[in-house]
């Protein structure tokens, strides 16, 4: 199938409050993610990589940060006379306030949605971690007749304090029978990806039906509730690494698994994940760098030990310094003789000479964006 | 003709030498494409100090193997030359209607294209080579030579004077205006050698082009024609004075040693300067990954490596595999070379994609060598597979894949 047939919508703020200390300032889909992404990146690729050029991103508040990564949308290839990227601010009607929920999100992009020449819809949130084939989700879609199609993993979860988390249960044929959000037990589920299939036409009768209904949670209300009817709900099984980020300690995980070659080969080879190019130097290791275990980004400057650790781009290690099991975002500065354990600093971060700090992957330590420890 | 918005100055960039002296690393693309410092390419050198300069119009002129090249620079748009009105032009010769020729000569090209050129009418235009590594702010240069109301103005760089005989040195008065220009002087009496970056006034060149055309004893080079005619001629001619880091890097020993320079603790030349960033074509690749066993020093490593063996002193481009157990010193490995289990790489150039097999030697350190006159950097050439076991003698240049257990 021709993807010029496929738009997207990206939700670029859903599930912001699960990571609030990371998107204090910003939005989920500019979370800082494995070195030098944003999360935003790996749907953007996605849809990109499936030939996908017309991609509305629904924001909400905080969204300079993800105006100044996306800019125009060249770095993606989606700068275009013909559709590309577009950018849908917030909007409130009168009195009614800030949008409360996907569906009344929704209603902000009507306008992309109608006007785009495209007969397919993909919609994405950004708080997955996922290689998609998006034809052929596209054609599993179209050859099963239904409503709306959502992918979804098996996924052990732990069914303590979730939040944010939606499990299917199936039929046989793979369709939705039931929705389970936030489940209480510990077990495998087929947790939503947060992703999901569905025609233009039906995308615009569903946010028209929805509309001034106060319907606004399309999990709860839609899926599970049924509130407009019984729909036709298909799933799509995504095999491949998906990391969930719906926590602190998720995030960590999530980071973390890009040490291994199996999630690195399955994210990145054969797949380009596009990203905002900052034109950094190589990275440079002197002469009492020791590095161990370690995913390490452009322009970073090691002259420490740094081991089991994801380094984005410009971080500075200094002599004699020990880096163990740390995230560090881009521009973070490590000082001469400090020794950082489990840590996750934002941006900008400086920890200054000999201290010594100490979180777990469980429960790591967080620093701040411009910190300074 | 469309008339172009009027420039004050652009850029003529010749990118069309052959660079016979890098050998097999360009066979298939011309000098300026070649690999430097892990992510750029020597061109990027230029366009970058064109476009910090304030330069918005580029004509890159191409002649040798230019494929590479022209896929490279695109659009023009990893160095902002993507524009309306300007940007980046690649420059091949052409066809006319009274005949075809190649580029003669670096002056004959520029001639060629005089009629690009015209179309952004110039007060100056900046001609420079596309196979040098510097960081130099063209603009400055420009306002000397407005200063000065010189026909053209050469950058200079003082060079030892034992090594003056090796460039086209300008002898000038104390006001630094160039009384005499001499190539490769056997007895030189200055030590301020041309950096083959000039701007002349358009009127002037276009004049002294034609000129040089229509005579047919002339070589049509600008070193060895135009200058010393202007010269003769008694036009104004500056020499202006660059200090810092400048390289040549024509020759496999020269384009190791620069490479090396970036290694250095007191760093000639940064890169990191947020002021003067050196753009290029991004490779899209992940961060490089680091694995337990490796012991990394002393060097640079780019996106996208997964790097499980040793590296001292060496320049690692996007995309590197670099295997268990086998260690690269004194070294550069380009874009998307593989380094096998147990090899080992020492005082050597691995060309793009090219592949070591394990437990191969390839170079040499020069200490361990009995007659240190056999001894070089040895370059294994893009593409090259060499197989298992495999010996590369230092100096040696690999031009085709080597069997296992195969010496060269």
């Amino acid at each position: 199938m021709s993807a010029n047939r496929i738009g997207a919508i990206i939700f670029s703020n859903m599930h912001e409050k699960t990571i609030g200390e990371l998107t204090a300032m910003r939005s989920c889909g500019s979370v800082p993610f494995g070195g030098r992404y944003r999360l935003i990146d790996f749907a953007l690729s996605n849809m990109v990589n499936a030939g996908i050029t017309a991609i509305g991103v629904i924001t909400k508040s905080n969204y300079k940060s993800l105006m100044d990564h996306l800019r125009s949308g060249r770095d993606w290839d989606l700068s275009r006379k013909r559709s590309g990227l577009v950018i849908i601010p917030p909007y409130a009607s009168a009195g009614s306030g800030m949008y409360r929920g996907r569906v009344e999100a929704m209603v902000t992009a009507r306008d992309f949605i109608q006007y785009e020449t495209v007969d397919w819809f993909v919609l994405s949130d950004c708080n997955f971690v996922f290689n998609l084939d998006i034809e052929e989700l596209a054609e599993k879609h179209i050859e099963s007749g239904a409503d709306i199609t959502c992918c979804y993993q098996k996924m052990r979860l732990s069914g303590d304090g979730l939040v944010d988390t939606v499990t299917y249960d199936l039929n046989k044929d793979g369709a939705i029978k039931g929705v389970r959000l936030d489940p209480n037990t510990e077990g495998e589920y087929n947790c939503g990806l947060n992703t999901m299939f569905m025609s233009k036409k039906f995308l615009l009768e569903l946010i028209d039906k929805t509309q001034g209904r106060g319907i606004c949670d399309f999990e709860q209300e839609i899926l599970q509730q049924k509130v407009i009817g019984e729909l036709k709900i298909n799933t799509y099984e995504v095999t491949g690494t998906a990391l969930r980020i719906g926590s602190m300690r998720e995030y960590y995980a999530a980071n973390m698994a890009l040490l291994q070659k199996r999630v690195r080969d399955e994210l990145f080879n054969n797949h380009p994940v596009y990203t905002k190019v900052r034109d950094e130097m190589p990275a440079s290791y002197g002469l009492t760098a020791e590095i161990s275990n370690t995913m390490v980004a452009d322009g970073c400057r090691i002259e420490g030990s740094v081991s089991d650790s994801i380094l984005f781009r410009g971080v500075t290690v200094g002599k004699n310094a020990k880096v163990k099991g740390c995230i560090l975002m881009q521009g973070c500065t490590v000082g001469e003789n400090a020794d950082i354990t489990g840590l996750v600093c934002d941006k900008n971060t400086v920890i200054t000479e000999g201290r010594v700090l100490v979180g777990c992957a469980e429960n790591p330590l967080f620093v701040p964006k411009n910190g300074v420890v | 003709m469309m008339t172009m918005e009027k420039k004050d100055c652009i850029a003529m960039l010749l990118a069309g030498g052959q660079g016979s002296r890098l050998h097999v690393l360009t066979r298939d693309m011309a000098k300026p494409a070649v690999g430097f410092g892990g992510k750029y390419r020597i061109i990027d050198f230029t366009l970058s100090n064109c476009v910090n300069s304030g330069i918005d119009t580029v004509g890159v002129l191409t002649q040798y193997q230019p494929l590479e090249l022209n896929r490279y620079i695109g659009n023009g748009l990893p160095w902002d030359l993507d524009r309306l009105n300007g940007g980046v032009h690649i420059l091949p010769p052409y066809q006319r209607s009274r005949g075809s020729e190649w580029y003669k000569g670096t002056a004959n090209a520029i001639y060629q294209n005089l009629a690009f050129i015209e179309e952004y009418s110039p007060d100056n235009v900046v001609i420079l080579s596309g196979d040098h590594i510097y960081k130099m702010n063209y603009a400055k240069m420009l306002e000397e030579h407005i200063k000065n109301e010189a026909a053209c103005t050469i950058a200079v760089l003082e060079v030892p004077i034992d090594e003056a005989n090796r460039f086209g040195i300008m002898n000038t008065e104390p006001d630094g205006r160039i009384y005499e220009f001499e190539e490769k002087p056997k007895n030189p009496k200055s030590n301020q050698a041309s950096m083959g970056v000039y701007i002349f006034n358009f009127e002037k060149l276009k004049k002294y082009l034609v000129e040089d055309e229509a005579d047919p004893k002339s070589s049509n080079d600008f070193g060895k024609d135009i200058i010393p005619k202007m010269l003769a001629a008694k036009e104004r001619m500056y020499a202006y004075p660059f200090t810092g880091y400048w390289k040549d890097v024509g020759t496999i020993d020269s384009l190791w040693e620069a490479n090396m320079d970036l290694l250095n603790p007191a760093r000639p030349i940064d890169l990191s300067d947020p002021s003067w960033k050196i753009y290029f074509r991004n490779p899209v690749k992940p961060p490089h990954y680091i694995s337990t066993n490796s012991v990394i020093q002393n060097s640079l490593v780019s996106e996208g490596c997964e790097i499980a063996g040793d590296l001292d002193f060496s320049v690692v481009f996007s995309g590197v595999t670099i295997e268990d157990g086998a260690q690269v010193f004194d070294s550069i490995v380009m874009s998307g070379a593989t380094i096998r289990t147990g090899a080992q790489v020492q005082y050597a150039i691995i060309g793009e994609n090219a592949e070591i097999g394990a437990a191969s030697v390839v170079g040499f350190r020069p200490e361990c060598m009995k007659c240190r006159d056999n001894w070089g950097v040895a370059v294994v050439g893009p593409g090259i597979k060499v197989g298992s076991g495999c010996t590369v003698a230092p100096k040696a240049i690999i031009d085709s894949d080597m069997k296992d257990g195969e010496s060269r």
